[in-house]
Order: C-alpha cells, then sequence, then structure tokens
C-alpha cells in the first residue's frame, strides 16, 4: 500500500503539470485570430446607410496578416447581410467595400486609402500604432497581450456609420 | 520489504492500472479542452470576453502604444487645417 501511495503521489503530480501545460498552451490564442472575432465584431455593431445591399464586402489591402482566418467570415449573416470577404483589394477596389482592414504591410497608404473613400460608408479598421488618430474608424492593438481598440468617432461620421454604445462604451480611446 | 499477501498485491497493480489510465485519460480531456479556441468558438464570445482573452506574444511590433506618434505621411491629401 505505500508504494501504492507512493504512485498516487507522483501521479498526482504528472496531473498537476498536466493541468499547468493544457493552462498554459489555453493562453496561446493566435493575436490574428483574436483580431478576426474582433473585426467580425465591428461589423455586427456597426450600422450601415440602407443604401448599402444585402452584401458586406468585407475587404482587406496590403498583405494578409490572418493566414486564411478572416476567409472564415464569409458567408456570416450580420443582420440582414451577408458577409463576402474579398481576398485581393486594391487601391482601385476600394470604394466596394462596407469594411476595409489595412494591413500594417499597407499603413502608409493610409492616407490616400482615406482620401479615395471620402464620404463613403467604408468601415476602416486597422491595427497599426497611430492610426486611429490619422483617421482611421477602428483601431486595433495588443496591450499586455490583450486585443483592445480605439475609435475615431469623426471618421465614423463622416462616413455616415454608426457604432453601438456597446461598441463605443467598450472602446480603450475614442477621439473625437 | 512491504508484507503484503500475494492477493492485495494484485488488486493493488490492478488499482495503480486503472488509476494509470485514468490519469492518462484525464490529461487528454485536459489537454483537448485547453486547445486554442477556434474562430468558430470565438465568435460565439460576447465582445466583452473577447477583450479579456491573451493573445500569444509572437509580434513585438505590435505591442501597443497607443500614445506613439501618428504614422501619416507627408502628404496634403489629410485636410489638416493650415489655414
Amino acid at each position: 500500500m505505500r508504494l501504492s501511495t507512493r504512485n498516487l503521489r507522483t501521479l498526482l503530480s504528472l496531473l498537476g503539470m498536466l493541468l499547468f501545460a493544457a493552462a498554459a498552451r489555453g493562453a496561446d490564442l493566435p493575436e490574428y485570430r483574436l483580431k478576426a472575432a474582433f473585426i467580425y465584431n465591428f461589423a455586427v455593431y456597426t450600422e450601415w446607410p440602407a443604401d448599402v445591399g444585402s452584401k458586406l464586402n468585407l475587404c482587406m489591402l496590403g498583405q494578409d496578416p490572418f493566414g486564411g482566418e478572416l476567409q472564415e467570415l464569409n458567408g456570416k449573416v450580420i443582420g440582414a447581410r451577408s458577409v463576402a470577404v474579398q481576398p485581393t483589394t486594391t487601391r482601385q477596389t476600394i470604394t466596394g467595400c462596407q469594411l476595409l482592414y489595412v494591413s500594417p504591410s499597407a499603413i502608409g497608404e493610409l492616407p490616400q486609402v482615406l482620401g479615395a473613400l471620402n464620404g463613403l460608408s467604408v468601415l476602416v479598421v486597422t491595427d497599426s500604432p497611430g492610426a486611429a488618430r490619422a483617421g482611421a474608424a477602428i483601431n486595433m492593438a495588443v496591450q499586455n497581450s490583450r486585443v483592445l481598440f480605439e475609435v475615431n468617432l469623426k471618421a465614423v461620421q463622416d462616413a455616415r456609420l454608426t457604432l453601438s454604445s456597446k461598441l463605443l462604451r467598450l472602446a480603450r480611446e475614442i477621439y473625437p | 520489504m512491504s508484507r503484503v499477501s500475494p492477493r492485495l498485491a494484485a488488486m493493488s497493480s490492478q488499482w495503480r492500472a486503472g488509476l494509470v489510465s485514468g490519469v492518462c485519460a484525464l490529461g487528454l480531456i485536459v489537454q483537448w479542452a485547453a486547445l486554442p479556441m477556434s474562430l468558430e468558438q470565438l465568435l460565439n464570445l460576447p465582445l466583452e470576453h473577447l477583450l479579456e482573452l491573451r493573445v500569444a506574444p509572437v509580434r513585438s511590433s505590435h505591442i501597443a502604444t497607443l500614445q506613439v506618434a501618428q504614422t501619416r505621411g507627408p502628404t496634403a491629401e489629410e485636410g489638416d487645417d493650415a489655414t
């Protein structure tokens, strides 16, 4: 029986280590998978004008950091619209988007992008430092291993979009 | 050394084998449960919950400083009020 007790102790230690390893592994959520979920939520909590059709074109400008995760949003239904992910977008085709993600690789083009979208109902989402101040409607960032976002209210209003109060409440920073 | 009857020793051995199997099975279940959530699972979470989730520290360039200098380029298209 003494042997059994020792074994039990060893096995419990092993279980403890397994639990620890599992907990540590659970924390390793890929950054861009989480950001894809945020982008989906941004679309959920944004109201586009009625003249936008039944499709919600989700476009990406620049290199794709999502590794295909964003593609999984294709066909999701948000309100009366279904999401259509447009994998390749150029500056010439961005006017057909309702939600435009500008990746860090293309962030240098942001001023030109905003100029081209002037007055159009396109929610511009970025994840580059300073992008919300520079005119992106929503900018994501990672702080203390958590994703947060900031909102440029003027950019939202200029695009004739309405963000839900919940989204605004959860934003880390709102630029007027 | 330990004075146990052969029958008790056999039972104990069975018990140990059972325990090992149980712990291994439990370990596998825990590992499975702790896998990173899929995007589909994330989409079902409320936004408040997403804000609490931790990401793997991969890209240091994204460690964020919300107050860093603007990244805008030197263009005149942005409508800076230079009156």
